[in-house]
Order: structure tokens, then C-alpha cells, then sequence
């Protein structure tokens, strides 16, 4: 990953601090990889941008809270855009119920596609798996728990022992490499 | 999705133009306006082709689209609500078109049909673009206030050529929309806004993918972007923009500075407070059954249509619980019944009946089917456009009266 703009835990300060800025680095940095994920389980190509959208402008108002695992905010975007395409696929299944019987609005439920089926998850997975790959251990295992066995992403790093503080030394050693990497190139 | 993810350009385009929204609603847009289905909306077009007695397009063609406002209004609230075929897309057949009277006058003296050589446009594609009303070609996705209106609003410009496919950037590129359009936004007697500055706008900057192309500049004190989208059907010829992008420069350098202000200008974006204004929180949270709704504060990217819309005080208002959705939203545009009576001729529209709309007011709901479950009402209060939009047409019908409760009709 291209840390010359920050890592993404600084990034992530920066939003939360309000630095419009670094909302197009985020966005330059993970949209591809959110991009074709979301194409993976979006019902159509209409979805897949407001999917994604909608994934980076929650990332923008929650940036606050937002509790990185390990070094990258990739799992934490791709949860969130599974949970915005969990809601189209159930908007989409509804609208189709409705079309073929407008007395049943809620016949849609049992048509929707349930993503906790880990095979079909891991098949959703299919054109992000270079990127999932280059993660650090921490932040593979955030996937696999929230992309693919269902977790939410808080029980998640709840389970991997995760805690605020341990996430705020992370951003500090992240800050001491990259001042080391600042100093060495000035020499 | 079964089909592989688009690569290269095509992904490139999808990314910058999701970019660019982002950047935008951020700020000014906290969740996608929404449409609701399919049915419904061929009702919609129905009302206004009826109210006009011809097929929007084809009048928008002819360029015999005036509108009076006394008529519109008189047919808005008439007008029947029978089924009818949705619109098509409609290939412009002249460069000519017709305004509303209320448009605020260019303060650059501008005039589209003379801003540049249309030659210059059409040489950019390999099909034929003519000239079309921007407000109206917006209108015709989604169901927001077309940003453009706020420009127009502040004495700015928008010109548009395309092939008559409706397109509006707030929602995405509609893959088979080819055209062009400049927009010219002047300076704010105090300058260029904070958040504009913070972002360091109006950028200075020209480039072109296969399928677009994307200018900024700012000219005297004007900010000029121009944007071309065109699939297949762009010429990948970089002279050929550059020519388009210095002869309009050259023209709006030569047209200014821009005549006064006629609107109080706001450099500030709205709090809490300016929202409980238009419909206290605990209102909307009452009819709109969230417990719990707070306003939902944008903040983040920025554009030449944010900094008009900041100008003219019509930034808006929306209502949430979490940043996931909103409940509600309340948009306006002052002095914008003109718009609003442009907006209608995207025949996108049903007139209906408020509660508490004064003699003479106008009332239309639309939807968007393609953006999931979201209607909007359109309203005049006074000489005022207001667009209220909710989950449901019931909801926002509801937040529309209270709206009208609360102003006057």
C-alpha cells in the first residue's frame, strides 16, 4: 500500500479531524478494491455506486469511531459495503416480491440471498482477494470473521482483543515509522 | 454480480465520477435521493404530459416551452393521474430553446447561444449534440433540485448540448448520455467561500479519459468547470477540447467581471438551529415515526455548484438517526418558482394537493425507481421552490404540509 499521503490510521485522524483532503486519498487508496467488491454482491451496476458511495461517506461521518484492526481501513469498508449490499439485495428482493403480488410487501424475505452462507461469501470475496491478501494477520482475520463467517465488525475485533487503546499504540508506531522513513530520506 | 468487475478506462470513469460524488454529498448530500417503482413513475410522467397537452421532449425540441407561470399553476393542480408510456430519451432537433420568464439574468451577459462556437462542441463527438435546457435535462434523473438551478439562481450560467439522454452528476453518468456542459459561477462579493479555499478551489486543471473529459478554471471572477461525457461517441482528440476549453475561457474573461449581486449572498454553512426553522426536530421525528432523528450535519468535499448553492442560501436540510440514511430532507431554492416550472417540463412529475397551499401555490411529487424507495414533494411557498423528500410518498406529503404549516403557503 502507498503510504507517501499517511497510513490509513492517520488518514482516518485527519477525517476526524475534518481534512477534506485526505477523503480523496481514502478514496483513491480503497475505492477500487470496495469497487469490485461491491460489484460482487450488488443486484446491478446502479447499486454498485450508490453501494460504494454511500461506503465512503459513512467512512467520512463515522471516522471518529472508526477502530482500525491491524494497519488498514480495507476491512473495515468492506464490511461496511457488505452491510450497504445486504440492504440493496433486500430492497431489490422486495421490489421483485411486490411485482409478482402486491398484497404479500413482505414476500420478499424468503427470496432474499442470505450472506452468512460462508461458501457463498468466500465466492463474493473472488475479486478482492489480492488485497485481502496483502493484509496484515490482524486485518485478514477481521475478513475472514466479518466477510465470512457474518461477525459484526466490533464483535470482531472484539474477539481478536482488540481495544481502542490498543489501536491508538498502533497509530503511534505507525507515526515513528513514518518519521523514521521522513528521516532517512533526507539523508 | 455474475459479470466480471469493468477494468481500465471503464473503470477509471466509474471511479472518478463515484469520486466526484462522494466529494460533493459529503458536504451537501448526505444520502441519495430515491425513487420508488416503476408502476408509479409511469403515472408520473402522465400528469405534467398531460398538464402541457404535448410530450415534454418533443416540445423542449420545438423550443415552444414558456411556460407562464399562471398557467402551470392553474394545470398543476388538475392535471390527471392516468397511466401513460414512460419518456424516452429525445434527440434534440434544433440548437434552440426556450427559458421561463424568472430566470435570474446572467451577470456575465452571457448567452449560450453565443458563449461558443457550436461547432467547437459538436466536433468533440461523432453523434450529433444540440443545445438543451439544463434544468430540464437534470430533472429528468432523480428527483432533487437540479444543482444547476442554484447557479442560474446567482446570476451564473450553465450551457448544455447533448443528445437529449436526461443526466444529472448527483446520481451517477447515465452510460448513454453524450454532451457537454460549461458552467460559470461567479465570485461572492467576500470571495470564494472557506470550504472552497480549504479545498483549494476553483482548481485550475484540464484532462481527459476516453470517455470524458473535466475542466476547472477560474477566469477574472468567474469559476468555470466544463465537463464532456460520451462513451463511445467522444472524439479522443485533445486539441479539440483545449479549443472548446480556451474559447470559452476567452469568452467569459472578455464578458467580465460580474454585475452586482442581486441576492444577500451567505458565506456560511447552515447550523441545527436554521433547519428547526423550517421543521423542528421533534416534528420530524414524529411524523416521520424515527425516534430519536437528529439534523444531520454534511461536511467534506465541495464543487462550483456547492459554493452557488452556499451563495444562495440554499444548502438545505436533512434528518437522521445514524449516518446510515436519512429520514427526511428539506431542500429550497429562493425565488426559484421559475426552476421549479422548468423542473416540471422533465414530465417526471404529478400535481397533487396540499394542505395549506396558498392560492396560486404549486404542489408535484416525483420518484426515482432506479434509487430505491424515496419520493420527493415540490412545492412553491411564495416565490420559493421547496423540495421535501422521505422514505415514503405518505411521509413526505406529510413533512411537505408541515413545511407549508410552518412558512405559509
Amino acid at each position: 500500500m502507498d503510504e507517501s499521503d499517511g497510513t490509513d490510521a492517520e488518514l482516518l485522524e485527519r477525517l476526524a479531524s475534518g481534512d477534506q483532503r485526505a477523503m480523496a486519498v481514502v478514496f483513491d487508496r480503497h475505492a477500487p478494491a470496495v469497487t469490485r467488491y461491491a460489484w460482487a454482491i450488488a443486484p446491478s451496476r446502479m447499486d454498485v455506486e450508490e453501494i460504494v458511495q454511500d461506503t465512503f461517506l459513512t467512512v467520512w461521518r463515522k471516522a471518529a469511531e472508526i477502530m482500525i484492526a491491524e494497519a488498514s481501513l480495507l476491512p473495515w469498508l468492506l464490511v461496511t459495503c457488505r452491510n450497504f449490499g445486504m440492504n440493496a439485495v433486500r430492497k431489490a428482493a422486495r421490489s421483485r416480491a411486490e411485482q409478482f403480488d402486491d398484497e404479500a410487501p413482505q414476500g420478499g424475505a424468503d427470496v432474499v440471498r442470505e450472506h452468512h452462507d460462508a461458501e457463498a461469501a468466500r465466492d463474493d470475496l473472488r475479486w478482492v482477494l489480492d488485497e485481502i491478501e496483502r493484509l496484515e494477520p490482524i486485518d485478514r482475520q477481521v475478513c475472514e470473521l466479518c466477510l465470512v463467517e457474518g461477525l459484526p465488525y466490533a464483535e470482531a475485533a472484539e474477539r481478536l482483543d482488540l481495544s481502542v487503546g490498543a489501536v491508538k499504540q498502533r497509530v503511534s508506531r505507525s507515526r515513528a515509522r513514518l518519521k523514521k522513513a521522513v528521516t532517512l530520506d533526507e539523508i | 454480480m455474475k459479470s466480471e468487475p469493468p477494468t481500465g478506462d471503464e473503470l477509471t470513469r466509474l471511479l472518478g465520477s463515484m469520486k466526484r460524488n462522494v466529494l460533493e454529498r459529503v458536504a451537501q448530500e448526505p444520502a441519495p435521493a430515491k425513487r420508488k417503482s416503476v408502476r408509479h413513475i409511469f403515472g408520473l410522467g402522465l400528469g405534467v404530459a398531460a398538464l402541457l397537452g404535448v410530450g415534454a421532449g418533443a416540445a423542449f425540441a420545438l423550443g415552444v416551452i414558456t411556460a407562464p407561470e399562471q398557467d402551470a399553476a392553474t394545470v398543476a393542480t388538475d392535471a390527471p393521474n392516468t397511466p401513460s408510456t414512460a419518456s424516452q430519451p429525445t434527440a434534440p432537433a434544433t440548437s434552440e430553446y426556450s427559458v421561463t420568464p424568472g430566470q435570474p439574468a446572467s451577470r456575465y451577459g452571457l448567452d449560450c447561444a453565443t458563449l461558443v462556437d457550436p461547432a467547437l462542441v459538436s466536433g468533440l463527438f461523432s453523434t450529433e449534440v444540440a443545445a438543451i435546457d439544463p434544468i430540464v435535462s437534470e430533472s429528468g434523473v432523480g428527483i432533487a433540485i437540479p444543482r444547476r438551478a442554484a447557479i442560474l439562481a446567482v446570476g451564473g450560467s450553465v450551457c448544455e448540448w447533448s443528445n437529449g439522454v436526461p443526466m444529472n452528476e448527483q446520481y451517477g453518468v447515465e452510460p448513454d448520455y453524450v454532451g457537454v456542459t460549461i458552467s460559470v459561477v461567479p465570485r461572492a462579493a467576500a470571495g470564494w467561500s472557506e470550504l472552497a479555499t480549504q479545498h483549494g478551489m476553483p482548481a485550475d486543471e484540464s484532462q481527459c479519459a476516453d470517455t470524458w473529459c473535466w475542466a476547472s478554471a477560474a477566469v477574472g471572477d468567474a469559476w468555470v468547470t466544463i465537463s464532456a461525457y460520451g462513451g463511445a461517441e467522444l472524439a479522443t482528440d485533445p486539441s479539440g477540447w483545449q479549443s472548446l476549453v480556451d474559447a470559452v475561457t476567452a469568452a467569459v474573461g472578455a464578458a467580465g467581471p460580474a454585475a452586482a449581486s442581486t441576492i444577500t449572498e451567505r458565506m456560511t454553512l447552515p447550523g441545527p438551529e436554521d433547519c428547526d426553522a423550517i421543521i423542528p426536530v421533534d416534528q420530524v421525528g414524529s411524523i416521520t415515526s424515527t425516534p430519536g432523528v437528529q439534523v444531520m450535519i454534511g461536511s467534506g468535499g465541495w464543487s462550483e455548484w456547492a459554493e452557488a448553492r452556499l451563495h444562495a442560501d440554499a444548502v438545505g436540510c436533512g434528518w437522521g438517526v445514524d449516518d446510515l440514511g436519512q429520514a427526511a430532507r428539506v431542500d429550497w431554492l429562493h425565488e426559484g418558482r421559475w426552476a421549479y416550472l422548468r423542473m416540471l417540463h422533465a414530465d417526471a412529475s404529478t400535481p397533487i394537493e396540499l394542505a395549506g397551499l396558498a392560492a396560486g401555490g404549486v404542489a408535484s411529487v416525483r420518484c426515482d425507481e432506479r434509487f430505491g424507495t424515496t419520493c420527493a414533494v415540490d412545492l412553491t411557498v411564495g416565490q420559493d421552490w421547496y423540495n421535501v423528500s422521505a422514505n415514503d410518498e405518505a411521509t413526505a406529503i406529510a413533512l411537505a404540509e408541515a413545511v407549508l404549516a410552518r412558512l405559509g403557503g
